[in-house]
């Protein structure tokens, strides 16, 4: 509950600090960081909240186990399933982070959930339909990243199945909550769990959004985007320079493909799917998110492996498209 | 159990980040040794036949180093200028390109702003086949506006009117001048795309007559002598223009006074909206139809004959002969024919071609040494002879050429002692003229059209 008041007063802070302070008192940088730290929080805190409401549906409001019964016993094609689940939900990277922790205390395996995170974003309608407006067809962007981030999903949900204790993988704070819930099952009502649950998310994802946000602001100010613009049309440092810039970004997946339009004639197509992959499922802002749920030693593993999963995947755009 | 398992998961994360690693290294490898590559194009099949300036552009996966024309080359041969703009090689066609023709463009030692590696970038079109519309004048039935293509013998009547003077393609309509029984003129547009017909309320009571459109906007020009004018300058004889985008209303060109001026002739300038109309002194005057105002004067001559098809130069004359005049910057030349069979024709109506060459209407040394009238074409050093009417016996009313200078299009009466004139109130014709369409490069007749203002669209 601290953790929710210090959130929500750190963002009317920022606010008022942008709209109340006469702009030309504050340093250029300054005024940059606050916009942009801002732009961060006002795009994915509506998000958020969906999230949580949703999370809250998957964990009190949906009949026990009826996700469960429909998917199919097979861990490959249950996962596969599981990471189609983003389609119906129009919700961006951010918000699907406290659903995804829904799932785990709903019954999801921590693998199962993980493939659903990372791949919601990517297949979500707004970002399909965002990412053809800005593209259409061309280049294969729309269907690499698509597929691309389907593959990525079920490639770390698969190597995480195979991992022997899969709680290891969580924070010892958020094991213990979904401990917790699995034997607080009834000594509250459903709206009182439902209020419950959003006090808890909350606490726990706003004040990473909020950190998330300024950190991502802060680097936006301090790196020159020429520095990264330089090495738009060459094979391999485009695509790093696109998975330095997603990181750096943090922008949302619902509007990433806007965001990076403008790129697309100086950067080479694969670097562009690289950045459209990357960015949903790691930056900054969900790295600080994430640390909510994951141990710092799972995010440096899914770090490297969706950084290598990402470049592999734009490299072979770059050749064959 | 667990130990196996945990070192299970290890041993996996390590397998997958090798061979990760591997075949990033592969593609990396890939993508350094090969050259930029096609993505898309984008070329309007039909403008590029109709107007200079026209692009291909070419889309490159990478952004790309500056291309020069020397890399380029186009089969058939076409004239290009080209410029780069990050992944975006715009091949611009400095002339119109022929109609139905298969294309191919070529772009030689393409190479990534950031990498040697070259390739050769290949696109292939086909232009697209214009459309011919004429008019045929019925003996004892309606006229006709008749639709055809440059190849086959297939015809579409567009428009028929008890008695219609004249018309002008405009976009995807027709505007049409018919005269009733009264000898009294109106303007109606016919879509094209629906057959629609709409006449246009005229500005008050009088006459329409030389009707033109613009080949680039939705606009036409008219003139209009008002009823009861008789005493005036000219009859009274206004320009006016009719911007059909903008509605259906008619706009005085003005003069250097900028009152309404009374012209004796006019046209509309290839490829825009800018119009040069000889004022009542033979003054030629320069107005944009798209944007009135006090026009800019280009000097006096007698008679305003016509326009190179890339509206770069018009021709005008005076009682010494044919001059052309620079629009760009109102250089002024006397034309000089040069000679045919070794002999200089006598030139009537010309029309410069965009490489410097000339279409002449000219008479030339006939068979037994009488002159006959032909048109010739004119490369600067020698005419050669492109079309005489059969034997001899017609004459060659007037000509003009497709928009990319690709074909001639000449009136002609085959047999002048034959001839019988319509007798319209305004362009009686003969009623045997006829239009041939004539290959400018080879000579040969490509279609014969029973009729006359034959002209291209699309």
């Amino acid at each position: 509950m601290v953790w929710l008041v210090v959130g929500v007063l750190g963002i009317a802070a920022l606010l008022v600090l942008r709209f109340a302070v006469e702009p030309a008192a504050l340093p250029n940088r300054l005024q940059d960081l606050l916009t942009l730290s801002i732009s961060v929080i006002v795009e994915s805190l509506p998000f958020v909240i969906l999230g949580i409401l949703l999370s809250i549906v998957v964990q009190v409001w949906l009949p026990e186990g009826l996700l469960m019964r429909y998917l199919p016993r097979n861990p490959v094609a249950r996962r596969f399933c599981i990471s189609l689940f983003g389609i119906a939900l129009p919700v961006c990277e951010c918000g699907n982070v406290p659903l995804a922790r829904g799932l785990i205390v709903g019954g999801f395996t921590v693998p199962e959930s993980m493939t659903f995170l990372l791949a919601a974003p990517i297949i979500n309608p707004i970002t399909i339909i965002t990412t053809h407006q800005a593209f259409g067809f061309d280049d294969g962007i729309l269907v690499a990243r698509i597929i691309g981030g389907l593959a990525i999903a079920n490639i770390i949900g698969w190597l995480y199945s195979r991992h022997a204790r899969p709680y290891e993988l969580l924070t010892p704070k958020f094991a213990a909550e979904c401990a917790r819930a699995e034997g607080d099952d009834h000594h509250h009502s459903r709206w009182g769990k439902s209020l419950d649950i959003f006090v808890r998310e909350s606490s726990a994802i706003m004040p990473a959004l909020f950190i998330g946000a300024l950190a991502a602001g802060a680097i936006q100010v301090l790196v020159p985007r020429e520095v990264l613009v330089s090495l738009g049309s060459n094979p391999l440092w485009s695509v790093l320079a696109m998975m330095v810039l997603a990181f750096v970004i943090a922008v949302c997946s619902n509007v990433d493909a806007f965001f990076i339009l403008p790129f697309a004639s100086t950067f080479l197509p694969g670097s562009i799917v690289t950045f459209l992959v990357f960015g949903p499922i790691i930056d900054i802002k969900m790295l600080a998110m994430l640390r909510t749920t994951f141990t710092t030693r799972v995010l440096i593993q899914l770090t490297v492996m969706v950084g290598l999963l990402s470049a592999l995947l734009g490299l072979v755009v770059n050749v064959v498209a | 159990m667990t130990r196996t398992s945990t070192d299970q998961f290890r041993r996996s994360f390590a397998w997958l980040v090798a061979v990760l690693l591997v075949l990033c290294a592969v593609f990396v490898a890939l993508g350094y040794l090969q050259g930029p590559r096609l993505t898309d194009a984008q070329v309007d099949t039909q403008a590029v036949t109709s107007r200079s300036g026209q692009q291909l552009r070419l889309f490159a996966n990478q952004p790309v180093a500056a291309v020069a024309a020397d890399q380029i080359t186009v089969t058939p041969d076409a004239r290009v200028s080209v410029t780069t703009d990050g992944d975006v090689i715009a091949v611009q066609f400095d002339q119109p390109l022929h109609y139905a023709t298969d294309y191919v463009v070529r772009v030689e030692g393409v190479h990534s702003i950031s990498l040697p590696q070259t390739s050769t970038l290949e696109y292939r079109f086909t232009t697209s086949a214009p459309e011919l519309f004429w008019l045929h004048r019925a003996q004892g039935a309606d006229d006709q506006i008749v639709r055809t293509g440059l190849t086959g013998s297939d015809t579409t009547v567009v428009f028929a009117s008890e008695r219609i003077v004249e018309f002008a393609v405009v976009g995807r309509a027709i505007a049409v001048i018919t005269v009733d029984g009264d000898d009294r003129t109106a303007l109606q547009l016919v879509s094209l795309t629906d057959g629609a017909v709409e006449t246009v309320p005229l500005p008050g009571p009088g006459t329409l007559s030389d009707l033109g459109a613009s080949s680039a906007a939705f606009v036409l020009g008219v003139v209009f002598t008002p009823d009861g004018a008789q005493d005036e300058v000219l009859g009274g004889r206004q320009l006016l223009t009719l911007d059909l985008s903008a509605g259906r209303t008619f706009v005085p060109v003005e003069g250097l006074d900028g009152a309404p001026v009374a012209v004796a002739d006019w046209r509309f300038v290839p490829g825009g909206t800018l119009l040069v109309a000889q004022s009542s002194e033979q003054t030629m005057l320069i107005a944009d139809a798209a944007a009135p105002g006090i026009p800019t004067p280009l000097g006096k001559f007698a008679e305003l004959v016509g326009f190179s098809s890339d509206g770069r130069t018009m021709v005008v004359r005076d009682v010494l002969g044919p001059i052309s005049v620079n629009l760009q910057d109102a250089a002024q030349a006397r034309i000089e024919p040069s000679p045919v069979q070794g002999v200089t024709p006598f030139v009537g109506q010309v029309v410069p071609l965009s490489d410097g060459g000339l279409v002449e209407k000219a008479a030339v040394p006939g068979a037994a040494g009488a002159f006959t009238v032909a048109l010739v074409v004119d490369d600067g050093s020698a005419g050669r002879v492109l079309y005489t009417t059969p034997d001899g016996k017609g004459s060659i009313e007037t000509f003009s050429l497709s928009p990319n200078e690709q074909f001639v299009i000449a009136e002609v009466v085959p047999d002048n002692e034959s001839t019988v004139s319509d007798g319209y109130p305004q362009k009686p014709r003969s009623t045997s003229i006829r239009t041939v369409i004539i290959d400018l490069a080879s000579g040969e007749i490509v279609k014969t059209l029973e009729g006359f203002e034959a002209q291209f669209a699309g």
